[in-house]
């Protein structure tokens, strides 16, 4: 393990895989700071999810290098599991039990002795706002709620790395501004680095220090893909209006639009 | 009045049958009022609403069931399951009017008077203060007696919180301590008339102490005797009242349920603070620290991590003992094979058939599961194994909540199913061939959950499951693990090698996680054929 003397965090080299016949990941290069921020942008479909899976170890990909804190996450994926956090977009939870249950188990499987894993599991769960509920069965969770559990999952064993997929789906807003605040004390306070993937580019904008846009399976950053789908150099908002032109959405609206122009 | 004691109608069943009906029906009715306690609870909005009527409807019905196992079961049991209030009334020497009074009691006690009686409890202690409760009790609880039901609702109530504090709420701070002072309050009694009474030593059903010595007797005995003996009133059987003794366990019942309310009130206090707790969120500091990463040893927090483990397992019993084709096949194939041996007698065949295929339905469910430990699906699989950066670690926790669940299931059906045979005899070396097996099992097992990666079917979708390797496994394991045990157990030493194979099969399955990990999430998830 090489984390003490390596200042990247996450490096990622000719990243390539493909599912069937088709090329999700083509030949992504990255590399993430310690206490950097990185925000995934990118439509539906385009990789994020991939990508996030092959970083944290959890696909094996068909080509490239991926090294977390100096480990080859490619080779040896669960070596470097005690020191990342991950939220999955599909919230995979132990729904027969009780949040506090949940993460106190999170926090035992990490090697937390008793008191300290019931210690963490008040606090996320005070810092979360599921103390009400913190007893009851996840199975009865509203999305949200399951994502914030998740979430303090991730957070439990203190990670170095966080790997956020999509984490803010169906939170409601002061618990991102909350989480927001936190992610960014974290990364600049104790160098977390927070790899996280967003379809709204308001959180991006509020929380990354650099964003990374998959587009046909490679890797663009904003400026690149401005002159590589042809938007104006300059523009304001950038982000909207790129994942906008990548998704193909305005054209579709249109088109439905009139649809009941004609009908009317 | 009509007063009916049950108890004779069991009388021609043999003590053990009659035990076992009895563990049946209660264990029966107390899951149904977990059932109606935690459905009364999701129908209910509050956190206070939703605790209280969880314990308290289970709890009344974990009384239900217990007056239905003293109903059940004569003669044994007895001093656990008495409704309380009649262990109370026995002690007091009642003739003339206050002898209809303490009939009455009694039936106020049974079944009819318990429902009517504490249906309005669960929506008075709602109500967030014991007030009302207060005046419920003044209410309706005038009399001494009635006083009594009340106090041991309250202490049932106590150990009511046992169940549900397992099955979903934890609040070990009161229900350890309200468990040990019910246990307490029903064991005193007759702990104190065995210690100053020896010719009633041991408390045993007042039906055998000497009032009637066999069921002829019991049959020809009016209800009204009957009571009367139940209830100690009648003299001919010994009587051990002595009213200063009896006024000193009132006083320690009315101590220990005070005790025990003031447990309730304060956790009620607490389950309220929770409430007013909220938007004073700060950053735990334990985040914010440097190297707060945990590096304790291995063996930390696995004890805990295997209660929630087990836990998990107890509540979700129908993700694993669904049978699965390559298990049914293996066992029609063995109904097959034994075919021609069966006779004629339809209902013997019926009957030998019923016996094969619920045994082997049992070792069959639970080789499934030996086999594919991990293989719900691939988002349960990836939080597992994103759990720890040790995959021993996981396979240990599995291992022991699993061996935990098995034996927990296994050795009491082993035991109950030889006390109904009336082959006790059987139970001590069954029970260790069965540990054997079941450690074998468990070692061979880490081996198959990840050699070939496949996801467990899920109710309603067929997955990919290869059934022929699949069966063979069941069939290997199942076959070795009881081969071994008879071997063990002729050769007594031969079992520290037990040990050693699962710590090297700890040690392979491991290995094999950490190097097929990607390919088996891969599967599960759906992205690998």
């Amino acid at each position: 393990m090489t984390s003490a003397v390596t200042t990247s965090a996450v490096k990622v080299a000719k990243l390539t895989h493909q599912f069937g016949e088709r090329l999700i990941l083509d030949g992504i290069d990255l590399e993430i700071q310690r206490g950097e921020v990185y925000g995934l942008l990118g439509p539906n479909g385009a990789g994020k999810s991939t990508a996030i899976r092959a970083i944290s170890g959890f696909l094996r990909p068909d080509s490239g290098s991926i090294s977390l804190l100096g480990n080859d996450m490619v080779r040896y994926p669960a070596r470097s599991r005690d020191t990342i956090g991950i939220v999955s977009e599909d919230v995979g939870l132990f729904e027969a039990v009780s949040a506090n249950e949940f993460l106190c188990f999170v926090g035992h499987m990490h090697g937390l002795n008793g008191s300290e894993a019931r210690n963490r599991t008040n606090s996320l769960l005070e810092l979360l706002e599921l103390e009400a509920s913190s007893r009851e069965p996840i199975a009865g969770y509203s999305l949200g709620m399951k994502r914030k559990v998740s979430l303090a999952a991730a957070l439990i064993h203190a990670p170095h790395v966080l790997l956020l997929d999509e984490p803010f789906n169906g939170i409601d807003a002061p618990t991102i501004r909350r989480l927001c605040e936190l992610l960014q004390q974290l990364a600049s306070e104790r160098r977390i680095t927070v790899v996280f993937t967003s379809h709204v580019t308001d959180y991006v904008r509020r929380l990354c220090n650099r964003t990374g846009i998959l587009h046909n399976g490679r890797l663009y950053d904003e400026q690149e893909l401005m002159l590589e789908v042809g938007a104006p150099h300059g523009t304001e908002p950038g982000l909207e209006l790129l994942l906008e032109r990548l998704s193909g959405a305005a054209p579709k609206i249109t088109t439905i639009t009139s649809w009941y122009q004609q009908r009317s | 009045m009509e007063l009916r004691y049950a108890g004779a109608s069991n009388r021609h069943r043999s003590n053990p049958m009659s035990f076992a009906s009895s563990l049946a029906i209660t264990a029966f009715l107390c899951f149904t009022g977990f059932q109606m306690g935690m459905s009364l609870a999701q129908s209910a909005g509050s956190v206070t609403a939703n605790v209280w009527l969880s314990e308290v409807s289970s709890s009344v019905m974990l009384y239900v069931g217990a007056l239905a196992l003293s109903w059940w079961s004569p003669g044994l049991m007895r001093i656990a399951s008495e409704p309380v209030p009649s262990s109370a009334l026995r002690h007091f020497s009642i003739s003339g009017p206050l002898r209809q009074i303490s009939e009455t009691v009694a039936w106020l006690v049974d079944l009819p008077g318990l429902v009517a009686l504490s249906f309005p409890l669960p929506f008075i202690l709602v109500s967030t203060s014991f007030g009302p409760l207060c005046m419920f009790s003044a209410v309706v609880g005038a009399a001494a007696f009635l006083v009594l039901v009340m106090v041991s609702l309250s202490l049932i109530s106590m150990i009511g919180n046992i169940l549900p504090s397992f099955m979903r709420i934890r609040k070990e701070a009161r229900t350890v301590p309200a468990a040990m002072f019910l246990f307490l309050s029903i064991g005193m009694p007759p702990a104190c008339a065995a210690l100053t009474h020896p010719s009633i030593a041991g408390l045993s059903h007042p039906l055998s102490r000497g009032a009637i010595s066999n069921s002829t007797q019991l049959e020809s005995m009016s209800p009204d005797r009957l009571l009367a003996i139940i209830l100690r009133l009648d003299t001919t059987g010994g009587s051990v009242s002595e009213s200063g003794r009896a006024s000193a366990e009132l006083a320690t019942w009315t101590i220990l349920a005070c005790i025990a309310m003031l447990f309730a009130s304060r956790s009620q206090k607490e389950i309220q603070a929770i409430g007013s707790s909220r938007n004073r969120a700060t950053m735990p500091s334990w985040l914010t620290l440097p190297d707060s990463i945990n590096k304790g040893p291995f063996s930390s927090g696995v004890i805990g991590a295997v209660s929630t483990d087990l836990k998990l397992l107890l509540r979700e019993t129908v993700r694993f003992t669904q049978l699965r084709q390559p298990g049914a096949a293996v066992i029609l194939v063995m109904l097959a094979f034994l075919a021609p041996d069966f006779g004629k007698n339809t209902i013997y065949v019926s009957r030998e058939l019923l016996c094969l295929a619920s045994s082997a339905y049992t070792l069959i469910w639970q080789m499934q599961l030996m086999c594919n430990r991990f293989g719900v699906d691939g988002d349960r699989f990836g939080l597992l194994l994103g759990l720890t950066g040790k995959p021993a670690r996981l396979i240990v926790v599995r291992n022991i909540s699993l061996m935990l669940l098995l034996l927990l299931i296994d050795l009491p059906a082993f035991g109950l199913t030889a006390v109904a045979i009336e082959r006790k005899d059987i139970i001590a070396p069954g029970c260790i061939v069965l540990a054997i097996a079941l450690c074998l099992w468990t070692s061979i097992g880490n081996i198959f959950s990840f050699t070939t990666p496949f996801a467990i079917q899920r109710i309603g979708r067929l997955t990919a499951e290869p059934p022929g390797y699949l069966s063979a496994c069941y069939v290997v394991a199942a076959v070795a693990g009881i081969w071994f045990a008879m071997f063990i157990l002729s050769t007594p030493t031969a079992i520290a090698i037990l040990p050693v194979m699962w710590l090297i099969s700890v040690l392979l399955g491991s290995r094999l996680m950490a190097t097929n990990q990607q390919r088996f999430f891969g599967v599960m998830k759906g992205d690998v054929a």
